[in-house]
C-alpha cells in the first residue's frame, strides 16, 4: 500500500519561522519540514482568508497568493503543474474563507533567509464555521507539541529516557523525530516556544464570540486546590523513576502557580510526608 | 572479599541448582575476577563450567523479540493441546499463557510436555520471538523443564489470564481471553466440510470497543446481555475486522466483574485506529482532504456491479449499465489519513443532492460536473463518520453506517482550551 502523509495543523507564525528540511537521504524519500515545535511535516492543512492573489509569472503561469490566519499569512505559489488550483487562485474573490491542502516547501533566498511556502493539491471555497474549528483544532495541536517539546528540551541529554516518556505519553514516533530535530536546530527554544503559546492563546480568542464568553463564568468557581493539583501533576509526570523539578516547574506554571509557590507546596506535601525527594532534584509522590 | 561477591554467587547457584558448592563458586569467581575478566563474562562461564546451560534469566517484563536461551521461572496460567502440521509432519503442540507476576505471555510448546495449568516451573533454554506482532515464549527440544513447589521463587502471581481489551485484540491472536458483555447474540446454521452447524454469531463489549464472535459451540450463557470472561479462544479476520472464535477448546464462565460497556461507537484519532487491524462500530472526526476521481457518477454492471466505462464490463461484455453514485475520498484529523467510500445514500446525505439530480445535472452539464459539484461541496470540511474499520492490502479505509457534519461549540470549546491552560480571557 502507499502511504499517504499525515496533513498537519500548524499556525502560519510558526510555519514561517521554520528553516530545516529534513530528509533521510534514501532515493525518492520525502522531504520534511520541520518546524520549531517538532512537526515533522510534508503535507499540511490550513483555512485562512485569502487576502491577495496574482500572477507573477512571465512566460508560464504562476499564481501568488497570501492566506491568513490569526498569526500571520501563508504563502502559496501555484504553477505550470498545479493548473487547476491556479484557476481556483484567478478566480478567487478576496476576502473569502479558504480551505489549503498541499505540501510544505522552502525557498532560500540567497542571503541565508529561508522562504517558507505551500504548493497547493487542493484549495476550496469554505465557510466561517469551518475556518474556526481549524484555528481550534490547530490551537490544541500547536499545544501538544510545545508541552512536548519542553519536555524534549529539558532531557536532551538522556535520548533514551526520552524515548521512553514520549512513548509513554503516546506521543507518535513523527513527532518525537521531529522534537529531536527541532531540539538540534533551533536556538533560545524557550524563548520562541513561550512567543508561540501567547499567539496560539491570541488566535483561540478570536473565535470567542461575546455571547459565549459569559458562558465560561460559572465554571470558575472550580478553584484548583494547589496542594492537590501539584501532588497530582507529580504522579501523573511520573513514569517510573521519580520527577525532575524543572519538569514540575513547567507542568504547574499553566495553572499559574509560580515556582515559588512550588517550593513552598512541596515543602508542605513533604512535611505531611506525601512526596519524597530520592535525590536532589528529583520528586516522587509516596 | 566474600561478601561482595555473595549476591553474584547466588545468582550462579540459582542456575546451577544445588549441584556444586558455594566454595568452589566462590574461588572460581575471584580466579577470574583476578584475571580481570569481567563479572557477567565471569559468571557466564562458570555457570557453563559446571554443566549449566548458559540461559539468561530473564522476567516476563524483560523479554524482548530476539531473546535466545532465556531461563524463566513461571506460573501456567493456561494450556491446550493442538494438533498441527509441522513441514507435513504431523505433531501435538501445546500453547498458552504464561505468568510470573510481571507480565503474561503466550507460548508455545513443541514438544508435548508435561505442564499442567496452575503448575509453577523453571523453564530454561526458551527463545523468544514475535508472532503476529506480540511476543511469544517458545519452548523447544533443547529446553529444560523443571517443576517447583508453587510460589517456589515467584513473587505473587496472578492465577488468572490477564483480559485482553477488545480494542487490542489483533487478527491473529491465539490463547486470547476476554471479558465482555454479549451485546447480540443469534444462531445461525452454516455450512462446513463436515456438514451443516449451528453457530452462535454476535457482538461483544467491553469498556474499549466492540468485536464480533463467533461460537462454534451452543453454550447457554451465550445470550444477549451476559458479561461472559473467554478464555482460550481465538482471533480470525472477517472481512478485514479481527473476530473472536470460540471453539470446544475455549472456556466460557459468567463473569462478575464489573463492566462499564461504551454507548454508542468510541471516538478515535486515525493515528489510533492506523495501528490496529480492524474494528468495530467506531467513530472518527476529521477534514475531507480529497475528493479522488472516480467520485461522482458511476455505472455500474447489472450483473457483477463492477464499475464499467463505455457499457462494457469487463466479465460480462456489454450491458445495460445500472446509474450509482459515490465519493472516494481521504480523511485526516492531523493525526493520519484514511480512506473513506460513500455509496450513494450517505453521498446524498453529505452533498445534499439525489442520484436523480446528479443524473440531471450530469445531463446539463458534463458527467465530471457531479464530481467536482461534490468536490467543492466537501473538501476542507470536517465531517463525522460511524463505521467500521479495516487495514487491509490496500491501507487503512472506513466503510460508513453513518456521516454526518460535525457539529461542535467552537466558542465554548475554546474557552474551555484557555481554562484548562490557566489563561485569562
Amino acid at each position: 500500500m502507499l502511504d499517504r502523509e499525515t496533513a498537519w495543523r500548524i499556525f502560519a507564525c510558526e510555519f514561517n519561522r521554520a528553516d530545516l528540511m529534513h530528509t533521510t537521504g534514501e532515493e525518492q524519500a520525502p522531504h520534511y519540514l520541520i518546524t520549531p515545535t517538532g512537526a515533522r511535516c510534508n503535507r499540511i492543512f490550513a483555512v485562512g482568508v485569502i487576502t491577495e492573489s496574482e500572477n507573477i509569472g512571465r512566460e508560464n503561469d504562476l499564481w501568488r497568493a497570501r492566506v491568513s490566519d490569526p498569526t500571520g499569512a501563508f504563502t502559496i505559489y501555484a504553477g505550470q503543474y498545479q493548473p487547476e488550483a491556479g484557476i481556483f487562485l484567478s478566480k478567487a474573490e478576496i476576502p473569502s474563507f479558504i480551505a489549503v491542502i498541499g505540501k510544505a516547501r522552502t525557498y532560500d533566498r540567497g542571503d541565508g533567509q529561508i522562504q517558507t511556502s505551500i504548493r497547493p493539491e487542493d484549495l476550496n471555497l469554505v465557510d466561517e464555521y469551518t475556518r474556526d474549528l481549524w484555528i481550534l483544532d490547530t490551537a490544541k495541536k500547536t499545544l501538544e507539541r510545545i508541552d512536548a517539546m519542553r519536555i524534549g528540551i529539558n532531557h536532551s541529554k538522556d535520548p533514551e529516557k526520552l524515548a521512553e516518556y514520549f512513548q509513554s505519553q503516546k506521543i507518535t514516533r513523527e513527532l518525537s523525530e521531529g522534537i529531536s530535530l527541532a531540539v538540534a536546530h533551533y536556538s533560545k527554544p524557550e524563548e520562541y516556544l513561550n512567543k508561540f503559546e501567547e499567539e496560539v492563546y491570541r488566535a483561540v480568542k478570536t473565535i470567542i464570540t461575546e455571547d459565549t464568553s459569559s458562558l465560561g463564568e460559572e465554571s470558575k468557581e472550580e478553584a484548583i486546590e494547589p496542594k492537590e493539583y501539584v501532588a497530582n501533576v507529580m504522579e501523573m509526570l511520573d513514569v517510573g523513576n521519580g520527577v525532575q523539578y524543572s519538569d514540575l516547574i513547567e507542568a504547574v506554571r499553566q495553572a499559574k502557580i509560580t515556582p515559588e509557590k512550588l517550593e513552598s507546596t512541596i515543602k508542605e506535601l513533604m512535611s505531611e510526608g506525601r512526596c519524597y525527594e530520592p535525590t536532589i532534584g528529583v520528586l516522587r509522590i509516596v | 572479599m566474600g561478601d561482595r561477591y555473595a549476591p553474584h554467587v547466588a545468582e550462579i547457584r540459582m542456575a546451577l541448582g544445588d549441584r556444586v558448592g558455594v566454595d568452589v563458586i566462590l574461588e572460581d569467581l575471584e580466579k577470574l575476577v583476578k584475571y580481570r575478566v569481567p563479572l557477567d563474562e565471569a559468571k557466564r562461564s562458570i555457570i557453563k563450567k559446571h554443566g549449566g546451560t548458559d540461559s539468561v534469566r530473564k522476567t516476563l517484563s524483560e523479554l524482548s523479540a530476539a531473546d535466545r536461551m532465556v531461563e524463566i521461572t513461571v506460573k501456567i496460567l493456561n494450556v491446550s493441546k493442538r494438533d498441527v502440521d509441522v513441514r507435513g509432519v504431523r505433531r501435538t503442540i501445546l500453547s498458552g499463557i504464561l505468568g510470573d507476576g510481571t507480565g503474561q505471555v503466550p507460548f508455545t510448546a513443541w514438544n508435548e510436555f508435561d505442564l499442567e495449568k496452575d503448575d509453577v516451573v523453571r523453564i530454561r533454554g526458551a527463545y523468544v520471538r514475535l508472532w503476529q506482532k506480540q511476543l511469544q515464549v517458545n519452548l523447544g527440544e533443547r529446553c529444560e523443564i523443571t517443576k517447583k513447589d508453587i510460589g517456589a521463587g515467584l513473587g505473587e502471581v496472578e492465577s488468572e489470564v490477564m483480559p485482553t481489551r477488545l480494542a487490542d485484540v489483533r487478527s491473529y491472536m491465539s490463547n486470547l481471553c476476554v471479558v465482555g458483555i454479549v451485546l447480540e447474540a443469534r444462531q445461525e446454521v452454516v455450512k462446513t466440510r463436515d456438514g451443516e452447524r449451528t453457530i452462535i454469531d454476535g457482538v461483544l463489549v467491553d469498556d474499549s470497543g466492540k468485536l464480533q464472535f463467533t461460537s462454534w459451540v451452543l453454550d447457554d450463557k451465550i445470550k444477549t446481555g451476559s458479561s461472559l470472561r473467554i478464555e482460550n479462544a481465538y482471533a480470525r479476520p472477517f472481512r478485514g475486522i479481527p473476530t473472536i472464535n470460540i471453539s470446544e477448546q475455549a472456556a466460557v464462565i459468567l463473569s462478575e466483574k464489573e463492566i462499564t460497556p461504551i454507548e454508542d461507537a468510541v471516538h478515535c484519532s486515525i493515528c489510533e485506529l492506523l495501528g490496529r487491524d480492524g474494528a468495530l462500530d467506531v467513530a472518527v472526526w476529521g477534514n475531507v482532504l480529497s475528493v479522488r476521481p472516480g467520485s461522482g457518477l458511476v455505472m455500474r454492471c447489472p450483473d457483477c456491479n463492477r464499475v464499467i466505462q463505455n457499457n462494457i464490463c469487463r466479465a460480462h461484455g456489454d450491458v445495460v449499465p445500472v446509474t450509482d453514485m459515490r465519493v472516494k475520498s481521504v480523511i485526516d484529523d492531523g493525526t493520519g489519513p484514511i480512506t473513506l467510500v460513500l455509496g450513494a445514500e450517505l453521498t446524498e446525505k453529505l452533498w445534499g443532492h439525489t442520484l436523480k439530480e446528479a443524473e440531471e445535472m450530469a445531463s446539463k452539464a458534463t458527467p465530471d460536473s457531479v464530481e467536482k459539484d461534490i468536490r467543492d461541496r466537501l473538501t476542507g470540511r470536517m465531517i463525522a463518520v460511524r463505521g467500521n474499520m479495516s487495514n487491509g492490502e490496500y491501507g487503512a479505509s472506513l466503510v460508513a453506517e453513518s456521516v454526518w457534519f460535525v457539529e461542535r461549540d467552537v466558542g465554548g470549546e475554546a474557552i474551555r482550551l484557555l481554562e484548562e491552560r490557566g489563561v485569562h480571557r
